[in-house]
C-alpha cells in the first residue's frame, strides 16, 4: 500500500509538470480546450479532411468522365494539387 | 509386650470413638458422592459454568475474525481507490502527452485545416459544375417538372414489368414442374391456394408502391432543380459542403 502511495504521489507530481508544460504551449497557440478537447478536435479535423478529399476527387472524376478528360487535367484546370 | 504395643492393638477407646466420629463425614461425603443425586447439582453448575465460558471464549473470537475481516475489507477498499487514483492520473497523464505533442507539432494542425479548405473549395467548384451540367440538360428534357415525371414513369413501368414477370416466371415454373405433377389432386389444390395468396400478397406489395410513387409525382410539380436535389443524387453530404467555414471550427 505504501509502494502504491508513493506511485500516486510520482504521478501526481509528474502530471502537474506536464500540465504546466501544456499550459504555456496553449497560451503560445492561443487555445482554450483542455487535452481531451484538443484530441478530439485533431481527429474531427482529419475527418472532415477525409471526407472533404474523398467527396472532392469523386466529384471531379465525374466531370472528367463527362468531359473524357482525365482527373488530372481537371486539377490543372482548376490550378488545385491533388497529391494532398 | 510393651506400651506401645498394648495402646496399638487394645480395643478402641472412647477416644477413638471421638477420632471415628471425625472420620464420619469422609465417609458421608464419600456416600454422597456415589449418589447420583448429589452427584448432579455440582457437575450441572460446571457446565453451565464452563458453557458460559465457552461461549464468551467463541463471541470473542468471532470479534476477532469479524475484525480482522473488516480490517481486509477495509485496506481492500483503500487500495481500491488507490488503484483508481492511478489509473485516472495515468489517464490524465496520456491526455496531457497527447495534448502536448500535438501542440507541439501545431503547425500541422494548421496545415489540415488548410487543406480543409482547399478540399472544400474542389468540392464546392465540383457541385457547381456539375450542377450547371445537369440543369442544361434537364431544361433540354423539359424542365425538371417533366423530367421528374418520365423518370417515375419509368420506375413504374420497371416495378410493374418486374414484379408481374418474376412471380409468373415462378408459379408457372412450379406448376410445370415434375414434382408438382406427382402430387396428388388435394395437395396440388393446396400448392395452388398458397400461391394464389402469394400472388395477392405482392399484387397489393406493387399496388402500395405504385400508390407512392403516384404520390411522389403529385408532389414534384412545381418543384426545381436544385443543388440539394443534386446532392441528394450524387450521394453528398451538402451541408458538410456548403457549411461556413465559422461553423467547422
Amino acid at each position: 500500500m505504501n509502494d502504491l502511495k508513493l506511485e500516486i504521489e510520482s504521478l501526481k507530481n509528474h502530471c502537474d509538470s506536464l500540465q504546466l508544460e501544456y499550459n504555456e504551449l496553449s497560451k503560445k497557440y492561443n487555445i482554450n480546450e483542455d487535452p481531451k478537447q484538443l484530441a478530439n478536435l485533431r481527429i474531427k479535423l482529419l475527418k472532415q479532411y477525409n471526407e472533404l478529399r474523398d467527396t472532392g476527387l469523386k466529384l471531379v472524376q465525374l466531370i472528367a468522365q463527362e468531359r473524357n478528360l482525365s482527373i488530372k487535367e481537371i486539377f490543372q484546370e482548376m490550378d488545385i494539387s491533388m497529391h494532398d | 509386650m510393651d506400651d506401645t504395643t498394648l495402646v496399638e492393638s487394645s480395643p478402641q477407646k472412647p477416644q477413638d470413638k471421638e477420632n471415628r466420629a471425625d472420620t464420619v463425614p469422609t465417609t458421608k461425603v464419600t456416600q454422597s458422592f456415589l449418589v447420583p443425586t448429589n452427584l448432579g447439582l455440582p457437575i450441572k453448575k460446571d457446565i453451565t459454568k464452563e458453557y458460559s465460558i465457552g461461549k464468551k471464549q467463541v463471541k470473542k473470537i468471532e470479534e476477532k475474525k469479524l475484525i480482522k475481516h473488516l480490517n481486509i475489507q477495509c485496506e481492500k477498499y483503500d487500495l481500491k481507490i488507490l488503484y483508481k487514483e492511478k489509473t485516472e492520473l495515468q489517464k490524465e497523464i496520456t491526455q496531457l502527452k497527447t495534448g502536448i505533442h500535438i501542440l507541439q507539432n501545431y503547425e500541422k494542425e494548421l496545415k489540415v485545416k488548410e487543406l480543409i479548405t482547399k478540399w472544400r473549395d474542389v468540392c464546392q467548384a465540383g457541385m457547381s459544375y456539375m450542377y450547371n451540367s445537369a440543369a442544361i440538360k434537364i431544361d433540354r428534357m423539359g424542365g425538371f417538372e417533366e423530367f421528374r415525371r418520365k423518370e417515375l414513369e419509368n420506375e413504374k413501368r420497371r416495378l410493374e414489368y418486374q414484379m408481374d414477370d418474376s412471380l409468373q416466371l415462378e408459379v408457372d415454373s412450379i406448376l410445370e414442374s415434375e414434382e408438382f405433377n406427382n402430387l396428388t389432386i388435394d395437395d396440388q389444390e393446396e400448392y395452388k391456394t398458397q400461391m394464389n395468396e402469394k400472388l395477392e400478397e405482392m399484387e397489393k406489395m406493387k399496388n402500395s408502391k405504385l400508390e407512392a410513387l403516384e404520390a411522389e409525382m403529385e408532389s414534384s410539380r412545381n418543384q426545381t432543380f436544385t443543388m440539394q436535389e443534386l446532392a441528394k443524387r450524387l450521394k453528398v453530404d451538402y451541408k458538410f459542403i456548403f457549411l461556413e467555414e465559422t461553423d467547422i471550427d
